[in-house]
């Protein structure tokens, strides 16, 4: 968890502007929906994903991301609206003409030709001469690290090498807009960090347009320029992974992307600038942080990392004396669940486990504290 | 716990050979009767038959002898392996489309279009051949009916002929070729097509790139199965074909006609060497094609 905060801290700060040169395609989702009958799997949606960038959609399985993404590829047809790629609206236009990239969740590789025959497939379709296939295709290899593996079959690979060769099939083409599916899916953890510092350099590199589909914010935020939460077949958030994970607009984008505490707010007492003084149902007041559009929010997010703990809570906007109920090490971090005066409930609190730092014992008293801007009003669902 | 394991005691126990429960032992019991029952039933009447055949009067070789001279009995032969080619053919173009309709529909579809291969399956050859002698003979309803139409003035010739035979032949054999197409069918990964659609290739290329190789073992599995089903053809032929070249026909004669129990024998031994032969040459082009790829 705090790996990501990091990254997500570092990538977070790059502007939009500081994008590489980029070749990638601009895309437009322009008032697109989708319905079975009576079923809307995904209610009208306008979004406009930048040339060259790294969007990720997330959300969780049902939320539509898949739906928007087969849209984009042709698989799905939409029942409303236009998606528009560099200007030129594709709806009406087959799969097989619309000259994108895509990786699979599950690769979707052709088992009965060899890894060389598959990234060279769609050359093959675009009449590529045998010389310019075999040239491309050796490139393509290389690139993906797998030079050796040509005369090999699918089937004979590990998974993270049919995961790159299905990039390098994806990729060989040139293609500006470059899908990914949940590409990392089926593999476990460490291989699938490794292969997200590979997309991203990937990406980097070759710079297409990517949209990448996950259920993985860990992963969209390590990755992606700007993300989009999904839920129920519409857009909940769109931002920067920074953006989204410090502004959470809603309850449910502060706990999908993350660990949060959620604090009811009963009344808000007082405004100032962006700065509000609200009171909770247990009776604390707490200074805090509110975006925009005040009367709606109705809750407070707290990221377990801003809270401090004991001589660290000393001068904070925000201090109160609560209990520890639970304490546990998990690597690299002490975690907390400390019960906080009143009725409002527990909060988490994650510290940094230092070497002779003791793990407070459950029972103890503590101070917790913390700044108003580390506290942000969220709208309740 | 803390420190390390005892290194010693795991190293005692492999120098020891494991007396481990193994699937084998019970399994070879489980085979004992099936394979009396095969020694007992196939095998030893085949021996029969090839012994059969060597016991000609006038010596072992006699009745092979006969065979590479009969005009009629050598056409028996050609005849049979051109109508097997003809309705394994005839069986696969037929088949092929409506496999892959099967092999994508769903709950009700799925259960109507089996329904409408395995009926047929389960019923007698006997019935069915009797069945289309019903339709295709003088005054059958085929007939009847392009009658009925005025569009003949008198009855066509339909059965007793190549044409009537064969159309029986290639509807009895449907579910051979339907079956294993369906079954290879059903497990092509349909993700595979959109990938090839996405690539770039149009339906054509898709269905000719990579259904179809895909698809190849249930081609392979079925073309097999009919043409050697048919080689084996008699009920249908002898029904429909009247005095039909089938081999099997020609054998039947010899055993119930003629009583030539040896030559009869040497014609069985001679489809069945022809047949294995047949069959080693598919296996050995199966593996070829399948090459590395097999490995999953």
């Amino acid at each position: 968890m705090n790996d990501m905060t990091a990254s997500t801290l570092q990538r977070g700060s790059l502007p939009m502007s500081d994008l590489p040169a980029t070749r990638g395609a601009r895309v437009e989702f322009d008032h697109i929906s989708k319905d079975y009958g009576d079923l809307t799997v995904l209610h009208e949606t306008t979004l406009t994903i930048e040339a060259g960038e790294f969007f990720a959609l997330i959300g969780p399985s049902g939320s539509g991301k898949s739906t928007l993404l087969g849209i984009l590829a042709g698989f799905v047809p939409p029942s409303y609206g236009a998606v528009r790629v560099d200007g030129t609206d594709i709806v009406a236009m087959p799969p097989y003409r619309r000259n994108i990239g895509m990786v699979f969740q599950n690769y979707a590789l052709f088992p009965h030709m060899t890894v060389a025959e598959n990234i060279g497939f769609p050359l093959k379709m675009r009449g590529c001469s045998r010389g310019e296939i075999g040239e491309r295709v050796k490139k393509a290899l290389a690139m993906v690290r797998l030079e050796a593996m040509g005369e090999r079959r699918p089937a004979q690979l590990s998974g993270g090498q049919q995961q790159r060769v299905a990039l390098a099939r994806a990729a060989v083409y040139d293609p500006r807009l470059l899908l990914m599916d949940e590409p990392l899916g089926a593999l476990d953890k460490n291989l699938r960090e490794e292969m997200q510092e590979e997309i991203k350099r990937f990406q980097r590199a070759f710079g297409a347009t990517v949209i990448y589909v996950t259920h993985d914010q860990q992963e969209a935020a390590f990755l992606a320029d700007r993300l989009a939460v999904m839920r129920g077949g519409m857009l909940e958030q769109i931002g920067s992974p920074r953006q989204l994970y410090e502004m959470p607009g809603t309850h449910f984008v502060a706990s999908f992307l993350g660990e949060a505490s959620l604090l009811p707010v009963a009344e808000i007492l007082s405004r100032e600038g962006r700065e509000v003084t609200v009171r909770t149902p247990g009776g604390l007041t707490i200074r805090a942080l509110a975006p925009s559009r005040v009367s709606e929010r109705r809750a407070l997010c707290l990221r377990p990392e801003n809270i401090a703990l004991g001589a660290a809570a000393q001068g904070r906007d925000n201090r109160f004396l609560g209990t520890v109920e639970e304490a546990v090490f998990t690597t690299g971090t002490l975690r907390y669940r400390v019960r906080l005066p009143g009725s409002d409930g527990l909060v988490t609190v994650r510290v940094p486990s230092l070497p002779g730092i003791e793990l407070l014992a459950p029972g103890s008293s503590v101070e917790i504290g913390w700044d108003a801007a580390m506290a942000v009003t969220i709208a309740e669902d | 716990m803390t420190g390390t394991a005892p290194r010693t005691a795991p190293r005692a126990a492999q120098r020891q050979r494991a007396r481990a429960w193994s699937p084998s032992k019970g399994g070879l019991l489980l085979l004992a009767a099936p394979l009396a029952l095969l020694a007992l039933f196939f095998v030893a009447p085949l021996l029969w038959v090839l012994g059969q055949s060597f016991a000609a009067p006038a010596g072992p070789l006699d009745t092979y002898v006969r065979i590479a001279g009969d005009g009629a009995l050598r056409y028996s032969l050609i005849y049979t392996f051109q109508t097997a080619a003809i309705v394994t053919v005839a069986a696969l173009v037929l088949s092929y489309p409506v496999a892959f309709l099967i092999s994508r529909a769903q709950g009700r579809w799925l259960m109507i279009g089996m329904v409408f291969v395995l009926v047929p399956f389960w019923t007698s050859a006997v019935i069915r051949s009797y069945a289309w002698l019903v339709l295709l003979q003088r005054r059958g309803v085929v007939n009847e009916m392009l009658l009925a139409l005025g569009l003949i003035d008198r009855p066509l010739r339909l059965a007793n002929t190549d044409l009537g035979t064969h159309v029986a032949m290639v509807q009895i054999m449907l579910p051979f070729m339907i079956l294993p197409l369906l079954s290879a069918m059903r497990g092509i990964d349909l993700s595979v097509l959109r990938a090839a659609a996405i690539l770039g290739a149009n339906p054509w290329r898709q269905f000719v790139n990579v259904y179809l190789p895909l698809s190849m073992p249930g081609v392979g599995a079925g073309c097999v199965l009919v043409f050697i089903s048919t080689l084996g053809f008699y009920i249908t032929p002898a029904l429909l074909g009247g005095s039909s070249p089938m081999i099997a026909v020609a054998i039947e004669q010899q055993v119930s006609r003629l009583l030539d129990w040896p030559l009869a024998s040497a014609l069985a031994a001679v489809l069945l060497v022809l047949t294995c032969a047949l069959f080693m040459l598919y296996e050995r082009l199966n593996r070829r094609l399948a090459g590395a790829g097999e490995a999953r």
